[in-house]
């Protein structure tokens, strides 16, 4: 069995995150708690981002964090909720700024193309986040896979064209269409290859699940002959 | 199909296991479908197949060995209903592979538990497991082969046939994960006909892949 764990990324820091001062000081305990807890999601990121979810200990965790396991707990139930609390924003991010480029009322092909463009952009940016969201959800277990669904539903969204209503088969085929994007990133994520060289077949499968091979390929040659 | 057929089929592919290391392996099936595999303890499996204790340390190392062993078994059994069912359709690729689709969510609608033991389970415990899952949807490739060759020639350059299957494979994977993850496994069949049309209408347009999906239901039906 392969090293999944990406070459460049096998030897997270030992060294923990910044602390608040030890001692006598003038936060507040609100200020402490959010510390800590941003601390620990900022641990958790990654150690798993490096480690893999099954690679990282609650003691790498704790140690990253600067805190102990009791205070880890104070916090969250258990490993699987501190990583739903590290991943699901991201995913979120992700996922927004994908909806917000699909807005608008020009041609729904533009519309894809935009959302699926910005949605790889936003991948590509963020490498830690990617493989947190798109490779170790899989196999964190049950509230993580529930809260990687939820975020991928909203991307459905993309691949409804106008007149989605009257096709009944049209909310499955978005699923599976978003379900494919994942698993291809998924792919390119563990292979380090640059995702965003997936954005003409992403584009190529969702046009020609509406309108055929031939126009989707039309389409995507008018828009980028090179 | 259930579980208990397919580890007899499979101990016709000489599958070395006998009556009790199936139900072991069923057992581990149910008891991870109702929770987290990690709250199982091998009494409880053993309890549930109905065998007394030490059972389970006579025919697996480990739980996780048990939950690959049925995996293995559970994912050979699959593949091979399905590509029967694509052979049996021949000269005919469209309904052929929509065929073969309805014989896959077939399966794996009839035995829900190692369903979910391979989708969800398997890989949580094993990366030979995880990394089968990762290509598992390449093999679908082959049934759209002939299809892309067509279509080669019809529309000139296409997307990599690896990459057209892994998106309309793979979101069929993520979809079983769906399914699994809201207890509705045995429903996926209602996936058929979006699937079906899905992966055709990539090398043929949405009206042919609809036409071919008619076909095959009435043959089929009839």
């Amino acid at each position: 069995v392969r090293d999944r764990t990406p070459s460049s990324k096998r030897s997270p820091s030992a060294q923990p995150l910044p602390q608040l001062p030890r001692g006598r000081h003038a936060l507040t305990r609100e200020q402490v708690v959010e510390s800590q807890r941003s601390r620990i999601v900022q641990a958790i990121t990654e150690v798993v981002g490096t480690q893999g979810y099954h690679g990282a200990s609650l003691t790498d965790i704790t140690g990253r964090a600067g805190i102990s396991r009791k205070t880890f707990y104070e916090h969250f139930e258990d490993k699987q909720a501190c990583f739903v609390a590290a991943f699901q924003p991201r995913f979120a991010a992700i996922v927004d700024v994908a909806l917000e480029a699909y807005a608008g009322d020009d041609p729904w092909p533009d519309r894809v193309r935009r959302a699926l463009a910005t949605l790889l952009d936003a991948i590509h940016a963020d490498p830690l986040g990617a493989r947190l969201c798109f490779v170790e959800t899989l196999t964190a277990g049950p509230q993580a896979m529930t809260a990687r669904i939820q975020e991928l539903e909203r991307l459905e969204a993309i691949y409804l064209p106008d007149d989605a209503d009257a096709n009944p088969m049209a909310r499955t085929t978005a699923r599976i269409l978003v379900g494919g994007l994942a698993d291809v990133v998924h792919r390119n994520v563990v292979a380090e290859s640059d995702v965003r060289e997936l954005l003409p077949h992403l584009l190529f499968s969702a046009l020609s699940s509406q309108l055929g091979p031939s126009a989707a390929a039309t389409l995507i040659e008018q828009a980028d002959p090179d | 199909v259930s579980p208990g057929e397919i580890f007899n089929q499979d101990a016709t592919l000489g599958f070395v296991a006998d009556d009790d290391r199936h139900r072991l392996m069923v057992a581990m099936a149910d008891l991870a479908y109702e929770r987290d595999y990690t709250e199982i303890d091998e009494d409880q499996i053993e309890a549930r197949a109905g065998l007394p204790p030490g059972t389970f340390a006579a025919h697996f190392a480990s739980k996780q060995e048990c939950i690959v062993h049925a995996y293995d078994a559970s994912l050979q059994q699959t593949f091979m209903a399905t590509a029967a069912a694509y052979a049996r359709v021949s000269g005919d690729w469209t309904r052929a592979s929509v065929a073969a689709l309805d014989a896959f969510l077939t399966f794996v609608s009839n035995v829900p538990t190692l369903t979910h033991l391979s989708v969800i389970v398997g890989p949580q415990v094993s990366d030979a497991a995880r990394a089968f899952n990762e290509n598992a949807p390449l093999y679908f490739a082959d049934f759209l082969r002939p299809g892309y060759a067509e279509a080669e020639q019809r529309y000139g350059a296409m997307p990599p046939l690896e990459t057209i299957t892994q998106i309309t494979s793979g979101g069929l994977l993520d979809l079983i994960r769906r399914y699994c993850v809201e207890r509705r496994v045995p429903e996926i069949r209602e996936a058929h006909g979006a699937i079906s049309v899905l992966l055709g209408s990539v090398l043929v347009g949405p009206e042919a892949a609809l036409e071919a999906l008619r076909a095959y239901e009435a043959e089929r039906d009839a």
